[in-house]
C-alpha cells in the first residue's frame, strides 16, 4: 500500500471503528437478545404499551447520542442489503404488534380464554379464603385480566414470587398457557417465527460484515484499551 | 421480635436503594443477558437468594419507596454504561416496578427536617419520613445501607439489611 493509500485507510479506519463499536456491535447483541425472547415465546408484550417491549426497531438499538454515527453507516453503504434488511426487521415487528394486540382482544372479549380466566381466577380465590387477593386493591379487575392474558401471549412460566400475581399465575398459568396451541394464536407463533428467522439471518450478515470490515481497516472488533485511532 | 421470623407484623415494606438495585441487576442478567453486570451484584448472587427475598417481598401487600430512590436508581443506570444505551435497563425498572405494584411517595425538600436531610442525605431523610408517615408499627425499612439502617433505628422504625433477611 502506499503512503497515500495507508494514510486514507487509517483516516476512514476511525469512521469504521465508530461503525463497529457504536452501531455494528450495539445492534448484534441486541438482535441476539432478541432471539432468546422469540426463541422461548417470549415478545416482551406489554398489554399497557400495546408493543414488544424488549423486541425493537434496529435504530432504537443505537444510543441516541450515537445516531449520527448510524445514519452515516446507512448512508455509505447505501446499496448494502442492510438498509433492506432494517426496513424488514422493523416492519417484522410492526406486524408482530399488530397481530398480538388483535390476539390479546379475542382473549379479553367474550369467549373460551375469557371464560377459562373467569374460572381458574374464581377457583384460586376460592382455594386461598382470606388470603386470596391476587392483586393489590387499587388495581382493578381489568388490570389483573390484561396482566394474565399478557403472560400468555408472552408465554411466561414461572413468574418471581413477588410479582403481585406470581401466586395466581404459578399454580393456574399453565391451564391458560393452552391457549397458545389454538387457531387464534397461530398469527402470532407465525410472525414471532418469522421475526425470529429474519433476526437471525440480519445478525449473521453483520457478523460477516464486521469481519470484513475488520479486516480491510485493521479495526478490533471490540475497543481494546490502550489502543486508540489517534495517531 | 416476633414469635416467627418469617411472618412480618408490618403490611409495608419500604424498600432503599441498594435491594432494589439488585432486583434490578439480577433481572437485568436473566433477561438482556447482561452478564458483565453479574459483578455488581453484591446480595442475591445465587439463584436461591433471589428466591429467598422474592419471597420475602411477597409477604408484604404494600410496597412502596420515594422518587428520590428512584433518582438513584437512574445513577446507577448511567453507569452501567450499556452499549445498547440505557432503555434496556430502564425496561427491566419499569417492569419490576409495575410487577411488584411499587407504590411511591414524594417527600419535598422542605418538607423533611433539615437537620435529618444534613446529616444521611435527602434520600436516606426520605425513607426515614416515608417510614414515619406510616407509623412505627406498620413499616419495615429494607436496606443495604448500614448508616440509613441505624438512622431507621434511631427514629424507632424497624429496618433490616437484606443479609438479614437472606440469612433468616
Amino acid at each position: 500500500m502506499s503512503p497515500r493509500a495507508e494514510a486514507s485507510s487509517r483516516k476512514q479506519s476511525r469512521r469504521v471503528a465508530a461503525w463497529i463499536y457504536a452501531v455494528i456491535n450495539p445492534i448484534i447483541e441486541s438482535l441476539l437478545r432478541e432471539q432468546a425472547f422469540l426463541d422461548v415465546g417470549n415478545l416482551t408484550w406489554r398489554s399497557y404499551s400495546g408493543r414488544c417491549e424488549m423486541i425493537r426497531n434496529i435504530q432504537d438499538y443505537v444510543e441516541a447520542f450515537q445516531w449520527p454515527n448510524y445514519q452515516t453507516f446507512l448512508a455509505e453503504h447505501s446499496k448494502s442489503p442492510f438498509q433492506v434488511g432494517f426496513r424488514e426487521h422493523d416492519n417484522y415487528i410492526k406486524v408482530l404488534n399488530e397481530i398480538a394486540t388483535e390476539v390479546f382482544r379475542i382473549f379479553l372479549g367474550p369467549g373460551q380464554f375469557r371464560r377459562a380466566m373467569d374460572n381458574l381466577i374464581a377457583i384460586f380465590r376460592s382455594s386461598q379464603g382470606d388470603s386470596g387477593a391476587i392483586n393489590t386493591p387499587p388495581d382493578s379487575p381489568d388490570v389483573l385480566w390484561d396482566e394474565i392474558a399478557q403472560h400468555v401471549i408472552n408465554n411466561s412460566q414461572t413468574l418471581p414470587s413477588h410479582y403481585v400475581i406470581a401466586k395466581f399465575w404459578n399454580s393456574s398459568g399453565r391451564e391458560l398457557l393452552r391457549f397458545r396451541t389454538t387457531t387464534e394464536f397461530e398469527p402470532v407463533l407465525r410472525a414471532s417465527n418469522a421475526l425470529l428467522g429474519h433476526s437471525r439471518s440480519l445478525s449473521q450478515s453483520l457478523e460477516r460484515f464486521r469481519l470484513k470490515l475488520s479486516r480491510d481497516y485493521d479495526v478490533p472488533a471490540a475497543p481494546v484499551p490502550g489502543l486508540s485511532f489517534d495517531e | 421480635m416476633y414469635p416467627n421470623p418469617s411472618i412480618p407484623v408490618q403490611q409495608v415494606l419500604i424498600l432503599d436503594t441498594g435491594p432494589l438495585w439488585e432486583l434490578i441487576l439480577y433481572a437485568s442478567i436473566r433477561d438482556l443477558r447482561f452478564g458483565r453486570l453479574r459483578s455488581d451484584l453484591r446480595y442475591l448472587r445465587a439463584d436461591t437468594h433471589y428466591d429467598a427475598f422474592t419471597a420475602f417481598i411477597a409477604k408484604f401487600s404494600r410496597r412502596i419507596t420515594t422518587p428520590h430512590v428512584v433518582s438513584e436508581i437512574g445513577s446507577k443506570v448511567i453507569k452501567t454504561r450499556p452499549s445498547e444505551g440505557q432503555a434496556p435497563i430502564w425496561g427491566i425498572v419499569h417492569e419490576e416496578f409495575r410487577a411488584m405494584r411499587m407504590d411511591e411517595t414524594l417527600f419535598k425538600l422542605l418538607e423533611m427536617p433539615l437537620p435529618l436531610v444534613a446529616k444521611v442525605g435527602a434520600t436516606d431523610a426520605s425513607i426515614v419520613e416515608l417510614g414515619l408517615n406510616y407509623g412505627r408499627t406498620k413499616s419495615l425499612v429494607v436496606s443495604v445501607d448500614s448508616a440509613l439502617i441505624a438512622e431507621c433505628k434511631r427514629a424507632g422504625l424497624d429496618a433490616k439489611d437484606i443479609w438479614e433477611i437472606l440469612a433468616a
